[in-house]
């Protein structure tokens, strides 16, 4: 028998949920709030699904805070003092990490297009938003074919090249790339326009925004959870 | 019926889906190369504030882009709103507010001249490296606390960091991404002339 597949949480509280984590970013200076912030996060990315993201922003965690705990272990660290204090800024941004976690993840193209249609922001914007926000994870892989085919022709695509040669390197990545994303851009075009993202009447959307009983749960655990930092921050 | 619409989305002045598409996909190549150009500079951190100039001279190409190809009115806001939202929703506020500054003031230069001045990009492009030069320096200065109070490292670490944060750096590197955005703008036009004109991808 199959199981329910539960309703996935409203995108408005993992909205709120990113703009918390990123005002936590700014406002938190102590590290064990910034720690804290960084365990609550990584619970409520597990909570809305996003598992693998949870572990990676609980070990990003653990991981910098031990590293900085180390680093305190060393009474003097001369020239390269100027390389572990990146270390400390890193454990500053955990909790900015985590924004970036849960809106990458926590919220589909569509569901923001959704939101943003009902909080009756302007099309041109939520639809260039909707595609910058899609395409963002795909650039990596865009770079990586042209890292092949530069290989192929014996330029590797490394600093050392970039050093030797920087205006011809850079040309040489960005041209194709920007050729290849003309191509997508027109490609997409064709297909909203097949499905109607021109058309002057009034769009509409399959997700339903419905804040139910699990998503007024979550949206009080949240505002607890950054309660309880803040505490941990200012008291 | 069907007709009627269509004919009224032909003849729309406004963004259309290829516009949308083109400044979504640009968008999203220049938030990635500040991501990637930033995390490659942060380490020594005397390198961060020079960050914006090499984002500069790399981004030209992918920022006049925009208004070669689209040629419309959003061409040069809405891209500058769509980097600045992705910034705060990733902690950079500050960033957001220099670009809707600059998105709006950059917007009003380039379509004084209806999309087809250089100078007028090159004054929209530069006011968009500066908007994200100190939203992104502004940063450090605000958490300058965190450095004195809080870190709780060795003296020594702690000096260190004061001087990076209150270095006059931060401040003449301005100059360095002033620069850097008209150079990038110069190699912009160079590369959209060689390749993308020539291909025909946008217009002359």
């Amino acid at each position: 028998m199959a199981r329910a597949v539960a309703r996935p949480f409203d995108p408005r509280v993992v909205l709120l949920q990113v703009v918390l984590a990123a005002a936590c970013g700014f406002c938190l200076n102590r590290p064990a709030a910034s720690a804290a912030a960084g365990v609550a996060i990584a619970v409520g990315l597990a909570v809305i699904g996003c598992r693998r993201q949870s572990l990676l922003l609980l070990a990003w965690t653990a991981g910098v805070n031990a590293v900085c705990q180390g680093i305190l272990l060393v009474p003097s660290w001369g020239v390269a003092g100027a390389f572990v204090v990146v270390f400390f800024v890193l454990r500053k941004a955990v909790p900015l990490a985590g924004a970036a976690l849960l809106f990458l993840n926590g919220v589909t193209v569509s569901r923001l297009i959704a939101v943003l249609t009902s909080w009756h922001v302007p099309k041109p914007f939520v639809l260039t938003l909707a595609v910058a926000y899609r395409f963002i994870p795909t650039v990596a892989g865009e770079v990586a074919l042209i890292r092949d085919a530069l290989a192929m022709r014996g330029r590797p695509l490394s600093l050392r090249s970039f050093v030797r040669a920087p205006r011809e390197m850079t040309e040489c990545v960005l041209v194709p790339l920007m050729m290849r994303c003309t191509r997508i851009a027109d490609e997409l075009a064709a297909s909203a326009t097949a499905r109607g993202v021109e058309s002057p009447a009034p769009r509409v959307s399959r997700h339903e925004l419905r804040v139910g009983a699990r998503d007024v749960a979550l949206l009080a655990a949240t505002l607890l959870c950054a309660a309880a930092v803040v505490a941990v921050e200012f008291v | 019926m069907a007709e009627q619409v269509m004919r009224e989305t032909a003849q729309s002045k406004g963004l259309r889906a290829r516009d949308f598409a083109t400044l979504g996909i640009f968008s999203a190549l220049l938030f990635v190369l500040t991501m990637v150009v930033g995390m490659l500079m942060n380490n020594p951190l005397a390198l961060v504030p020079w960050a914006p100039t090499v984002i500069a001279v790399i981004g030209g190409p992918l920022y006049l882009m925009m208004p070669a190809k689209v040629g419309k009115r959003g061409a040069i806001l809405i891209p500058a709103l769509v980097v600045g939202v992705i910034w705060a929703l990733m902690g950079g506020m500050f960033v957001l507010v220099g670009m809707v500054v600059a998105g709006i003031v950059g917007e009003i230069v380039v379509a004084r001249t209806n999309y087809k001045s250089f100078a007028a990009m090159v004054v929209a492009y530069v006011l968009f490296v500066v908007a994200y030069h100190i939203g992104s320096v502004s940063i450090a200065w605000i958490i300058n606390d965190y450095f004195t109070q809080f870190a709780s490292y060795p003296a020594e670490l702690a000096a260190m960091m004061e001087g990076a944060i209150n270095s006059p750096n931060g401040y003449v590197s301005i100059v360095g991404a002033v620069a850097g955005a008209l150079v990038g703008a110069l190699f912009g036009r160079a590369v959209l002339k060689k390749h993308f004109v020539a291909a025909g991808v946008v217009q002359g």
